[in-house]
């Protein structure tokens, strides 16, 4: 634990450092969407408004669910550690296997005897390598991926292969996504209730006519689902 | 006609010449920056302050990490990319919390603003959701590092144990969002192809060929873009045909 305590302070340094750069890059962003807005005017204030608190509100649920995680890892590496790898790529779990394999390959626990500052700078060291490819894939991939879209755009079909690719992408991905998040009865009981949840709320937003609540149908569904994806959880006796 | 809009009139027009080669520009130099970044307080320790572990260890642990990685490193941000759009793809992988969080966004936004992320407003809107969630994402998990062990104090368990289902919650509504919004229940028989199959690779790479787990999602994805393509052959070759 004596390494980390003494590196720690120095770590705080280069999260904020980090985190200003996730900062940074987010706000140059976002000023060249808004200008760009501003420019033709295709999002009214009011879907802004809309927009801001969706994401905000869904930040909510997953942040919360990983503070077990997170603060395991904070016993293990620091909170410096913690707050750089996880909030710049990464996620607690990922980090947290990453820095196993390095205590592994060092033949140490983490954090605890022998994990000295020379081990500790190889754990970081194996965290930053699990994600760092990632900025490489984007930098390479994402811009030949565009031009053959806008590519696909300029052949004037008589239909639009558009549609195709996003309805097929999105459904492929989900269909993978609610698989892999699928382990338990309770979790199907969580999956079906926050759908059914979801097409409710949905409903009665359009009713009402308030598009301020149907932005808020996505928080209320996972309300439910968690809800009773738990109440299921509690009676069904534990394996 | 506005005369301030001289040089480039349509958004489409605006969006292809003067957005995207700036979303990639910006894209492009912070991922560079932070990949520089990300590994200096390893080179500041282990160069200026020397606490060095043989090289042969770095190399070892750096196979045991790209081993687990490299699947997903090559592949899974293309598998996002449909959905993120450029610009959300490049702030989802600097910010991380890619399938948990950024993606329900970016459905989320795009759903209630009715626009696709292959249209200039559907970018934009998915820009200004993905941004919100960046800054709640950090407000929170500073709280977290800071005052965890007294907000897990003062949270029930049952309650702690519920946020277990949040992601997959999420993944419930996103599937009845998206089929409400992509034509209704009459359109479902169209997209069960694309879910099944998914579902289908995931079943084949998690519990038959666990060697390909990493790919698992770019080959969902991949596959199903496939099967969106003969199905767009099939019915350009109707239209066409209908034409004659």
């Amino acid at each position: 634990m004596e390494a980390i305590k003494n590196m720690n302070g120095t770590l705080w340094i280069f999260a904020i450092i980090l985190i200003c750069l996730v900062l940074a890059q987010s706000f140059l962003f976002l000023r060249l969407a808004m200008r760009f807005n501003r420019k033709h005017k295709l999002v009214s204030d009011e879907e802004v408004k809309e927009a801001v608190s969706t994401g905000a509100v869904a930040a909510i649920g997953p942040s919360v669910n990983s503070i077990v995680i997170a603060l395991s890892l904070i016993a293990m590496v620091g909170s410096a550690t913690t707050f750089m790898r996880c909030g710049v790529i990464g996620a607690p779990g990922w980090e947290l296997l990453m820095a196993n394999i390095a205590s592994s390959t060092a033949g140490v626990t983490l954090g605890g005897e022998g994990f000295t500052e020379a081990i500790f700078t190889f754990a970081i060291f194996c965290m930053v390598l699990g994600s760092a490819p990632y900025f490489l894939n984007t930098m390479i991939m994402l811009k030949p991926l565009d031009n053959m879209v806008e590519k696909s755009k300029a052949k004037k079909a008589k239909v639009s292969f558009m549609p195709y690719l996003s309805n097929s992408a999105m459904f492929g991905l989900l269909g993978y996504s609610v698989m892999s998040n699928l382990n338990s009865i309770s979790s199907v009981a969580a999956v079906l209730a926050s759908g059914v949840a979801y097409a409710l709320f949905d409903k009665l937003a359009k009713k009402l006519d308030n598009s301020m609540l149907g932005s808020f149908s996505m928080a209320v569904a996972m309300i439910f689902g968690m809800l009773f994806g738990q109440i299921v959880k509690m009676m069904t006796p534990a394996a | 006609m506005n005369e301030k809009n001289t040089a480039v009139q349509t958004p489409e027009e605006d969006y292809r010449i003067g957005f995207m080669p700036k979303v990639h520009r910006i894209g492009r130099l912070t991922m560079a920056v932070a990949f520089v970044l990300s590994f200096l307080p390893v080179a500041y320790f282990y160069v200026v302050k020397g606490y060095q572990v043989p090289i042969s260890m770095y190399i070892s642990g750096a196979i045991g990490v790209a081993s687990i990685g490299v699947g997903m490193w090559i592949s899974e941000p293309e598998a996002y990319w449909p959905v993120l759009g450029s610009a959300g793809t490049y702030i989802a992988y600097l910010s991380g919390n890619v399938g948990g969080m950024r993606f329900p966004v970016a459905t989320a936004v795009q759903k209630n603003a009715n626009a696709d992320i292959t249209t200039p407003k559907g970018q934009v809107i998915t820009i200004i959701g993905i941004v919100a969630s960046v800054v709640a994402n950090l407000v929170i998990l500073l709280a977290i590092v800071l005052a965890g062990n007294w907000i897990l104090s003062i949270l029930p368990e049952a309650v702690l144990s519920a946020f277990g289902f949040c992601v997959i919650s999420m993944m419930g509504s996103m599937m009845v969002m998206n089929v409400s919004t992509r034509g209704g229940l009459k359109s479902l028989p169209g997209q069960l192809p694309y879910i099944i199959f998914g579902v289908v690779m995931w079943y084949i790479c998690n519990k038959v060929l666990t060697s390909l787990m990493a790919w698992g999602m770019a080959l969902a994805v991949g596959g199903a873009v496939l099967i969106g393509y003969f199905k767009y052959r099939r019915d350009l070759a109707k239209a066409e045909a209908g034409d004659k």
